[in-house]
């Protein structure tokens, strides 16, 4: 459905996207994830026609952009960052106009205003103007706009920032509804949320494609950890850890009362038996005693820790 | 900063279908301005063609001048004595529609014409040219500042045809058409028509006469034939009593209230007007004598042939109390004067729109454009059974609140008298009615009697005036053969053309210019120039707007004397009404915009209170309220 | 749904918001006071036409009513124009517009049609009562008031192109607003300073002066129809620039 290939976009002499490629089949639910300035919203803008990028092939639903730009356009749905509207217009009004500039013919328009509107949960509130809504509303609205032309790609920039708990968890169950029947390309901050809604996840940073691949893949690749807390010092014992088989590393961990230790393994399971060996060798007050898999934060923190070259020059000296 | 790699692949060539970058919109949008500007030219220059939608229709070239220059069997060739370079925006302005109006003319006329521009400005010697031409610089002079800008500007034409040339001193965009096309009319003719000029006698006052005769030739209308002269040949015409014949040359004749002609100048008229020539009579029956207070009557000698001819004057006059004229009096009693209103001066005004109501023809090109006329004691031509071959039109008409009164012997002026006889005719017999006071005849003209001899002429006393021999008394044979076609013009009064009526301080009067144009429009109808009518009726028409001081002021009463800037209390009352009503009528145009725009503000609220696009049903939201 | 559906659905949009924003009624109301107060008694006093108001003039004629259209024009199109395309880039619903399936020069001529109609409209409000009024107290010349309006119409349309192009470059409301009526003012007064100008260059000058291609014909009744090239020529290449700049704006 996409395809991206070496993918090159530059604002003057600041490079936002560097020979990115990947390819997103129908039916995926895909997120985005990476810092800020990282080129996510450069790509899905590049991806949506808004943008014309530099070098590389980007082809949607088939259509080679920018030159095919009005027949991608007409397949995909796109909800920008700061959700743009009209604000003075009414919401009716307002989908009524977009069904139209979409190209919606008079007989099917009422249906796909209706669709979007339902699928967006936005009865009740058609005949207000757009300025008078919550953000939480004005976000649905833009996804109705996306949704009017029923299209088969979804890109939605950061739909739920700024969004209180109860509109973000209403969004994201519209998200995982949607993802069922259309692809989607979402990009968000919230890694709780990409867990939950994309199988897979495409990480950028510096403008270049640094990881991608499901999130359990991903993770996968860190170190699993167990984590022991005791009720009191250790003392001597806590050298034993080290010597453990297929303790990797041990962390101390600041504790308020008693210790807490983090031991990496390859094996946890391996790992907790022999601690547990070992606690009750030495009679330890065993407290808590937990696997700890990498979360998706730490993968993120890995893959884009590094310095942004990109912004070397205007670093301040510390 | 950028590698060289990325800055030659982000170089804006490879993409299809890439959209401009900023330089390149930029770049088109100087190549726009250069093409616009390009485009405009040529569009000046190539793509002109001007249709006039204004009613008066005075921009551009009418039909008229297209069918005279459609006559043009030669070169006509055109040299325009125009400054090339004004220096006020007046007269830049004027030079540009000039041009444009030539343009157009040029492509009227295809290639017959050839028009040529000279600038006596730049050049001594097309100065010196155009001064002996008699085409002069009006001089131009404005002051801005301390500088003063000074410049003689030239606006001549000299048109040259087979040999002949005709000189325009000063075309303005307004008469241009009609000086240019008569131009190339007169040049077309070759010759000026010629206009025979008879003027009727008028008594010798009895003081004056001692032995001599009792009438004597009258030195009047001067001031309307050296207007005529100006296109014509105007010449005199003598001893058709003594039976010398009117020449067939003269393309038209004009009598001047003539005066109990002999018989034989009556016929000779006839055969004239049988012959195909064109008449034009000005048939007054009756003399004022105002310090005497005596109106006289008299016969113009031609009432068998009007009578012949489907038209007879009468001898009565029109009292007309609707066109009454409004003349400023004095009382012979010493007191204050004031304006009456005479009765027997009818005052003819142009109506707005024609119909029973105009007291012109609207639809003659002779009286299409008058617009005042005043005639002092005019007889009316009465209604006739109509003659076979003969076509009868009025031009003039009295207003239908009008009555043919006997000519009184004695002249009041006294408004009450006025008032006595108006109340006499009102409570008399006979009905007021419409009187017409010029008529057009047409056709083919029969004789005043079936004889086949004209009268006699006068007595061996006679003598031919041009050869000084005596002419023998005898009649002459009628015309025998069928008359071929002519046109006649008959005005009921003469004293509308008269210098009196005519000149004024400077050169002539507003309606001594009227009379201008009825006299010439009368001459060219009878010389068939009709398209020189049909130009010549071509003037802006009055525009003007509905005079509230002036209005106000007659409803308050006040008369002339007191003047429009007069201080009296009515006036001052009559101008605060007319000033009120001018603001009313401001605020009425303002408050029709600003209801215009209410209309406007209550279809957005309305707007806002329509239905929504999609039924807005509450009851069919998934969650609760958010 | 083909292209004139898409331009009648951006036109019904803009027409839309103009309806609902107070300034464009208080600018149409602000356009008919000062035009009509121009007309019934000040007159035109301005260069080598001049002509007295309706009262003192006496006249049945629009003369002075079309004399003033130009520099008003020059003030209220940049007014109805300003926000067109740089409100669309304050508040991002530009990107809206490249992003869906519509050309950009439908937006480009929905735009157009909708300033220029409500340009007409303002000019409608203020004018035709007046009209009225000047015809019901004499007799108007109805050809000439008709050939100005066509005139008005073309002229109108020049203007709000133009004031399009400029709202296209600008970045700001206000910036756009001013450099359109600047050069829209100087392309009127431009006909003044013709008697200062050398012959060749005041040629020039003429040409682009409003004053050459209205008041000098349609104004007086005569529609030259090379009036008519100017004016169109004019709206379609600005339209044409218009166009190429929204869609740099793809270019980031």
């Amino acid at each position: 459905m996409i395809r991206v290939q070496h993918l090159t976009k530059s604002y003057g002499s600041f490079r936002a996207v560097h020979d990115v490629s990947f390819e997103i089949e129908r039916g995926e639910v895909v997120g985005f994830l990476g810092p800020n300035g990282a080129g996510k919203s450069t790509t899905m803008r590049i991806l949506c026609g808004a943008l014309v990028h530099d070098a590389g092939l980007v082809e949607v639903a088939g259509a080679r952009l920018p030159h095919q730009g009005a027949a991608a356009r007409a397949r995909i749905g796109y909800l920008p960052e700061s959700t743009p509207l009209y604000r003075a217009m009414r919401v009716d009004r307002f989908l009524d106009f977009a069904a139209r500039a979409k190209g919606i013919g008079r007989g099917d328009r009422r249906a796909a205003i209706a669709r979007a509107v339902e699928a967006a949960d936005l009865f009740g509130y058609l005949g207000r103007r757009i300025e008078q809504l919550s953000k939480g509303y004005r976000q649905r609205v833009g996804l109705a706009q996306a949704l009017l032309a029923d299209p088969d790609v979804l890109v939605l920039d950061e739909p739920t920032s700024g969004l209180d708990p109860n509109e973000v968890v209403r969004i994201r169950d519209l998200v995982r509804e949607l993802g069922r029947t259309k692809t989607v390309l979402l990009s968000t901050h919230v890694l709780s949320e990409v867990s939950e809604l994309c199988p897979r996840v495409l990480i950028l940073s510096g403008g270049r494609l640094v990881a991608d691949g499901s999130p359990r893949a991903l993770a996968s690749v860190r170190r699993t950890a167990l984590l022991v807390r005791f009720a009191a010092d250790l003392g001597a014992t806590r050298g034993s850890f080290d010597a453990l088989e297929g303790a990797l590393e041990v962390e101390e961990l600041p504790s308020a009362r008693g210790a807490a230790l983090r031991l990496f393994a390859e094996d946890a399971d391996a790992l907790a038996a022999r601690v547990l060996a070992l606690v009750q060798r030495a009679e330890l007050d065993l407290v808590e005693l937990r696997h700890e898999t990498p979360t998706l934060e730490e993968v993120f923190a890995a893959h884009t820790s590094g310095r942004d070259e990109r912004f070397a020059d205007r670093e301040v000296n510390a | 900063m950028a590698e060289p790699n990325a800055s030659q692949r982000s170089s804006p060539a490879p993409l299809q279908g890439a959209p401009p970058t900023r330089r390149q919109a930029a770049l088109t949008a100087l190549l726009a301005s250069l093409v616009f500007l390009a485009t405009a030219r040529f569009a000046e220059r190539h793509l002109s063609a001007r249709v006039d939608l204004s009613e008066d229709g005075l921009s551009g070239w009418s039909d008229a001048s297209a069918a005279i220059v459609g006559r043009l069997d030669d070169l006509l060739s055109v040299e325009l004595f125009f400054t090339g370079a004004p220096k006020h925006a007046a007269a830049q302005l004027h030079r540009r529609r000039l041009l444009d109006a030539f343009d157009e003319f040029q492509s009227l006329a295809g290639d017959d014409v050839r028009v040529v521009l000279s600038d006596p400005n730049a050049s001594f010697e097309d100065r010196q040219r155009a001064h002996g031409f008699r085409i002069f610089g009006v001089p131009m002079a404005e002051q801005s500042g301390t500088s003063r800008v000074q410049q003689n500007v030239y606006f001549g034409a000299v048109l040259r045809y087979r040999g002949l040339e005709e000189v325009v001193p000063f075309l303005s965009p307004v008469t241009l058409e009609y000086d240019v096309a008569s131009a190339v009319h007169r040049l077309i003719e070759g010759e000026r028509p010629r206009v025979g000029w008879f003027v009727g006698t008028v008594p010798v006052p009895e003081d004056e006469r001692g032995d001599g005769p009792a009438f004597a030739t009258d030195t009047d209308f001067a001031a309307l034939r050296r207007h005529l002269e100006a296109r014509y040949r105007v010449e005199d015409v003598f001893g058709l009593e003594s039976g010398v014949r009117v020449s067939s040359a003269l393309d038209a004749l004009v009598l001047l209230a003539p005066r109990e002609l002999a018989p034989r100048a009556a016929f000779e008229i006839e055969e004239y007007v049988r012959g195909g020539g064109s008449l034009v009579v000005l048939a007054d029956r009756s003399r004022a004598e105002v310090e005497a207070r005596r109106l006289d009557g008299y016969a113009t000698g031609l009432e068998d042939l009007f009578a012949a001819w489907g038209a007879p004057v009468s001898d009565e006059v029109v009292w007309d109390r609707t066109s009454a004229h409004r003349a400023q009096t004095t009382s012979g009693l010493g007191g204050a004067a004031g304006t009456i209103e005479y009765p027997l001066w009818v005052d003819l005004r142009e109506a707005t729109s024609a119909g029973p109501g105009a007291r012109f023809d609207g639809t003659s090109p002779v009286t299409a454009r008058l617009r005042q006329l005043i005639l002092s004691w005019a007889h009316p031509i009465e209604p006739a059974a109509p003659v076979a071959g003969v076509t009868r039109r009025w031009l003039a008409q009295s207003s239908e609140n009008a009555w043919s009164v006997e000519s009184l012997g004695l002249l009041e002026v006294d408004p009450v008298s006025i008032e006595a006889t108006t109340r006499q005719l009102i409570a008399g017999d006979a009905r007021p009615e419409r009187l017409a006071l010029a008529v057009a005849l047409e056709g083919r003209f029969p004789a005043a009697d079936a004889n086949a001899l004209g009268p006699d002429s006068l007595g061996p006393d006679a003598l031919d005036p041009t050869s000084r021999e005596p002419v023998p008394g005898t009649g002459r044979a009628r015309r025998s053969e069928a008359a071929v076609p002519a046109r006649v013009a008959i005005v009921g009064d003469a004293d509308w053309a008269r210098d009196r009526s005519v000149v004024a301080e400077e050169g002539m009067s507003l309606i001594g210019r009227q009379a201008a144009s009825l006299l010439e429009n009368l001459v060219d109808w009878g010389v068939s120039s009709d398209e020189l009518v049909a130009l010549r009726a071509r003037v802006p028409s009055d525009r003007r707007l509905v005079d509230f001081e002036r209005r106000a002021l007659e409803a308050e009463g006040v008369v002339e004397a007191e003047g429009i800037r007069g201080a009296t209390q009515r006036a001052e009352r009559a101008r605060s009404r007319a000033r009120t009503e001018r603001l009313t009528w401001t605020g009425v145009s303002i408050g029709g915009s600003l209801v215009l725009v209410a209309a406007i503000v209550a279809v957005a609220f309305a707007r806002r209170r329509a239905v929504t696009v999609v039924e807005d049903a509450p009851e069919r939201r998934a969650g609760g309220e958010a | 749904m083909n292209a004139v559906g898409r331009i009648h659905a951006v036109l019904r949009r803009e027409l839309g918001a103009a309806l609902d924003a107070p300034s464009a009624w208080v600018a149409a109301a602000a356009f008919a006071l000062a035009l009509q107060t121009l007309f019934f008694f000040a007159g035109y006093p301005i260069g080598d036409l001049r002509f007295p108001g309706l009262w003192e003039g006496r006249v049945a004629s629009l003369a002075v009513l079309f004399a003033w259209l130009p520099p008003l024009y020059a003030v209220l199109a940049p007014a109805f124009t300003m926000g067109a395309w740089a409100e669309e880039r304050r508040a991002g619903t530009e990107e809206l517009l490249l992003t869906w399936p519509l050309a950009t020069w439908q937006v480009v001529v929905g735009k157009f049609l909708a300033s220029w109609l409500l340009l007409m409209v303002a000019t409608i409000v203020a004018a035709v009562p007046a009209a009225l009024v000047v015809a019901s107290l004499g007799p108007l010349d109805w050809g000439t008031a008709v050939s100005g309006a066509i005139g008005a119409a073309l002229l109108g349309a020049g203007c709000v192109a133009v004031g399009l192009v400029v709202s296209a470059a600008a970045r700001e409301q206000l910036v756009a607003f001013l450099v359109s009526a600047l050069l829209l003012a100087g392309a009127w007064s431009v006909a003044l300073f013709l008697r200062v100008v050398p012959g060749s260059i005041a040629e020039w000058f003429y040409l682009v002066s409003p004053q050459a291609h209205f008041l000098d014909s349609a104004a007086r009744g005569v529609f030259d129809t090379a009036d008519a090239v100017y004016h169109l020529s004019l709206v379609a290449l600005a339209l044409l620039v218009n166009w190429r700049m929204v869609e740099a704006r793809r270019r980031g």
